[in-house]
């Protein structure tokens, strides 16, 4: 287990290392001028050229690529070219906001899609089993955002169980903030959830459909027992990558609703960086993003390691 | 959503499911039909958008905002007092229109790039593979961020990232096929034949593709119509002011607390033609894969299964020959029939088999796959699988008739009183749980043992069966295990509760050669050792000379032949089983007996032909043998039974 852990740390530096130098020079590649984007049109020839030395942009690429992955490394990500914020603390003070709205959207996925997938799986034909497979297909179609802004509505506008939009940190009223996230957490988890339902079912049904269970059956074992030691686990292994898959999906689509809910959150951010082109806000951004996405990674590894014995190196 | 006829999976009638082409199966499903329409209606929509909309999209009517439904607006106006149906209708154009370019562009640029990588493979193909890898982890909303942020905003840039993302689910498909295809002796046919490359690619293996391309197709259009709508929301693809469901979404979004009904047209229109191709994606898939859903919640009505009373014990355990209830063995099987609903009337499996096993004896059933051989097995622990049932006939155990008795009751002889193994151990074995954890299983269920003695127990009989070093190997992993040591833990995980009778379903065919001599040897062991008897199943008559006492031939569901092993094979009075016979190697050893091969199949329960089962591949056959269903009378399901002694073969 441990060498699985370690293999996959070091796969994921190099991945992380990738990503950064692809972050860099799709900056370079960009059209867009970071010294006009800071000092407006109006700037002079002379001004512009101290910005340029200023932002370090006289030096070759490779330079400034070694200098800014040896920051990065370091925990530097730069200057906002727009309002000149650390994009460091910038992202440290947003990460809250994003890692409650997704680990919250992900508990919901992962726990409702679970029941309702095993719970449909292990009797496929009958009423729940029906009702969950429309649920499911209606949740694969409805546009999130959608039922964000309609959980909004009947919730918060008209039954005022909840704040419209906006964000009460954890420290100062924990009970706003956990109303405040309730809706977004959900509006979040509906595409995942229906996704690991439906896969989930899916694993279900073949897994009682194999020699295994018969054989289980033909020993005397109670379908309960069946169904809990052995074929949930067997239905799961397979899926587990569609399962962390349908994690990294809720990181990215929790910049979809941060809009909704005008949460102050990574996605926001990231939203503004895409529109004003601010590259180190971006590349910050996308770089936290990254990382939360191969940390999802690293733990489906992990469980399809402690699930799935074949997994395991040798 | 799908047609409500069942079929048992393993008869799904491949060859209809062939004849008929998908786009004709499609047609005939109400859903499909459904969302085609809707689909047609709605591309109508879209294209004749200027000559539907009542209002033109841009017109601004600054003295009506925000209006809800009326008479003039049908479905109220926005936040400039633009007519809300007309920009629904419109918005079809952009919505619809961007995700039908960028699925095509990913399908005409992934389809040839898989082809490519597939038809090249080696190098090419591991290094393409690997960055197709990557790409995909990446989740598409995050792709579609980086081009936009590269190229701008706007909705080329956008459909272009779509089609990027996508283009990756058909390079796994155009190279996934391309590769088996190229297995195929088709196209070195074509190759040797002198014909281009290219011709070959387009000509001869892209229409192999079609169907998983199609499916592919219907499932993405929905997903593009998603991101797209979603990138327009953040206001990244279409321009804010254009009409496009995902910017309308967004338009609705800013005064939601002030009219809250803007949002539901266009959410509706996207929820709506995302589902519509779903819904068409996922029928398309079960047509091609042949999948069928299973029918709700069927049942075995209990009241079909005829109760025959066990008739008075016999005291001899004499060989069944003719019709009728068995008695007298320790397990006495009597007219069993099994019925699987095909279409409007059902298909038996099972037709009137009977046989009796007594204490300490085995009984071997042969037959080739489809004879019904397993199906009768699975019905003695009252496993027949769904939506088959037992309709007829009994299974006496004990006193008890298990083709009657309830589940729980049924629980209680399951691997205590009659244990069952099967063919593959390999697959009969949870690969994800220990074997230790599986062949304490019966002892759990039956014995309150707790784990640790379970596991005591299992160790012992691991290292009876001749596991070497059996305490250690609890730990390990059924795929840790060679096939022969899988099927010797097969036998101990059967063996735990001592049981009275054993079924085992060709518990040697997957082995090598030595190792099965090693484990039949080892069954017949334990069988003197535990006093058990053996209901053996194969189609290897070999097995059947070396192991068992008495035999019984299976064709078609029904028992064709039975009686002592000697008598049947030194004098077989029924052309399937000499057939069976001359069909074996005689040269090799009693164990090498290979599958028998006899020209043409067994018959198909849902199209059994009239009078005598075996009569079109019987060169015995004459004009009587198809005319009345053929009674089992003397040991022999033959008219010509009497004859057959005496012809020489
Ligand atoms: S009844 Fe006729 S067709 Fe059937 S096995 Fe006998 S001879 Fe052949």
């Amino acid at each position: 287990m441990r060498k699985l852990i370690v293999n996959r740390l070091a796969a994921s530096f190099g991945v992380l290392f990738l990503v950064s130098t692809l972050l860099f020079f799709m900056a370079e590649l960009s059209p867009i001028d970071p010294v006009t984007l800071s000092l407006g049109d109006s700037a002079t020839p002379e001004q512009e050229a101290m910005k340029r030395a200023e932002l370090g942009l006289d030096r070759p690429a490779l330079t400034r690529y070694a200098k800014w992955l040896g920051q990065a490394a370091g925990g530097d990500l730069g200057r906002s070219y727009l309002h000149g914020h650390d994009v460091a603390n910038e992202l440290m003070r947003r990460l809250p906001v994003t890692l409650a709205l997704c680990l919250g959207a992900m508990a919901i996925a992962l726990v409702v899609g679970l029941t309702a997938g095993i719970a449909g799986g292990l009797q496929p034909g009958s009423i729940a089993d029906r009702v969950i497979t429309l649920v499911v297909s209606l949740g694969l179609a409805l546009p999130g955002f959608w039922l964000g802004l309609l959980l909004a509505m009947a919730f918060a506008v008209h039954l005022r169980w909840f704040p419209v939009i906006g964000y009460t940190p954890l420290s100062v009223d924990p009970l706003a903030w956990m109303r405040g996230l309730v809706l977004p957490c959900v509006g979040l988890s509906i595409h995942a959830f229906s996704v690991i339902a439906r896969q989930v079912r899916g694993a279900v049904i073949e897994a009682s459909a194999s020699t295994y269970v018969q054989t289980m059956r033909a020993a005397g074992a109670s379908s309960r027992t069946i169904a809990f030691r052995f074929v949930v686990k067997n239905a799961i292994v397979p899926v587990l990558s569609v399962i962390g898959l349908q994690m990294a999906v809720i990181v990215s689509a929790s910049v979809v609703m941060e809009h909704v809910f005008a949460l102050p959150g990574i996605g926001s951010m990231l939203l503004e960086a895409i529109v004003t082109n601010d590259m180190p806000l971006l590349q910050g951004g996308v770089l936290l993003v990254a990382c939360f996405v191969l940390a999802i990674n690293l733990v489906v590894d992990i469980f399809l390691g402690a699930l799935d014995p074949r997994a395991r190196p040798a | 959503m799908t047609s409500s006829q069942s079929a048992a999976p393993q008869m799904t009638d491949l060859d209809a499911t062939r004849a008929s082409t998908w786009t004709d199966q499609l047609l005939r499903r109400p859903a499909s039909l459904f969302c085609l329409a809707a689909l047609a209606l709605l591309a109508g929509t879209a294209i004749f958008a200027p000559l539907v909309a009542p209002y033109h999209p841009e017109a601004v009517d600054t003295l009506r905002r925000l209006q809800g439904p009326s008479i003039d607006h049908w479905l109220g106006t926005d936040s400039l007092g633009r007519d809300v149906l007309s920009r629904v209708i419109y918005g079809a154009r952009v919505s619809l229109g961007a995700a039908v370019v960028s699925v095509t562009l990913a399908a005409v640029a992934g389809t040839s790039i898989g082809l490519l990588i597939g038809y090249l493979g080696g190098w090419w193909d591991s290094v393409a593979m690997r960055v197709v890898d990557a790409l995909q982890s990446i989740p598409a909303l995050v792709f579609a961020f980086a081009i936009i942020a590269l190229v701008g905003k706007g909705i080329v840039p956008t459909t272009l990232a779509v089609a990027v993302i996508f283009a990756i689910a058909y390079i796994r498909i155009a190279r996934g096929v391309m590769l088996r295809e190229r297995q195929r002796r088709y196209v070195d046919a074509a190759t040797a034949a002198g014909l281009p490359t290219p011709r070959i690619i387009f000509g001869e293996i892209l229409p192999n593709m079609v169907g998983p391309l199609v499916v592919e197709t219907a499932i993405l259009l929905g997903s593009a119509q998603l991101i797209i709508a979603m990138l327009s929301f953040l206001g990244l693809g279409v321009d804010a002011d254009a009409a496009d469901w995902g910017s309308m979404l967004n338009d609705a979004r800013i005064y939601q607390g002030v009219h809250p009904f803007l949002s539901i047209p266009s959410g509706l229109a996207i929820t709506f033609s995302v589902l519509l191709f779903n819904v068409l994606g996922d029928d398309l898939r079960d047509i091609l894969t042949g999948t069928q859903r299973p029918a709700a919640g069927r049942r075995a009505p209990q009241g079909a299964v005829a109760l025959s009373a066990p008739a008075a014990a016999d005291a001899s355990c004499g060989v069944a020959k003719d019709e009728g209830s068995q008695t007298g063995g320790i397990l006495d099987v009597s007219g069993l029939t099994i019925e699987f609903p095909v279409g409007n009337n059902g298909a038996r499996v099972l037709d009137g088999v009977s046989f009796s096993l007594c204490a300490g004896e085995t009984f071997g059933l042969v037959g080739e796959s489809g004879s019904g051989k397993s199906q009768t097995a699975l019905a003695i622990l009252g496993l027949t699988p769904k939506p088959g049932m037992v309709t007829a006939g009994s299974v006496h155990f004990e006193g008890r008739n298990l083709a009657t008795a309830g589940e729980h009751d049924l629980r209680r002889v399951r691997g205590k009183e009659i244990a069952m193994i099967f063919q593959d151990p390999m697959a009969a074995f949870s690969p994800v749980h220990t074997i230790g954890d599986q062949v304490i299983v019966p002892l759990q269920a039956h014995a309150k043992l707790s784990r640790a003695a379970a596991r005591d127990r299992a160790a012992d009989l691991l290292d009876r069966v001749g596991v070497p070093n059996a305490r250690r190997r609890l730990d390990d992993y059924p795929h840790q295990f060679s096939g022969g040591m899988a099927q010797r833990a097969m036998i101990a995980m059967a063996l735990t509760c001592e049981p009275k009778v054993l079924l085992a379903d060709e518990p040697t065919t997957a082995l090598d050669v030595t190792i099965q001599a090693q484990v039949l040897d080892l069954l017949h062991e334990l069988q003197q050792e535990m006093e058990m008897a053996i209901l053996l199943i194969t189609h290897d008559l070999g097995v059947v000379a070396a192991t068992c006492d008495r035999v019984g031939v299976m064709y078609s569901g029904q028992i064709v032949e039975t009686g002592n092993m000697s008598d049947v094979f030194d004098t077989p009075r029924h052309p399937y089983t000499r057939a069976l016979m001359e069909a074996t190697p005689h040269s090799s050893s009693a164990f090498g007996g290979r599958l028998p091969t006899i020209d043409g199949r067994v018959p198909p329960p849902w199209n059994l032909p009239q009078g005598c089962r075996f009569h079109p591949r019987c060169r015995f056959a004459i004009k009587a043998c198809t005319v009345a269903p053929v009674p089992l009378m003397d040991g022999s399901r033959c008219l010509r039974a009497g004859e057959l002694l005496m012809a020489e073969v």
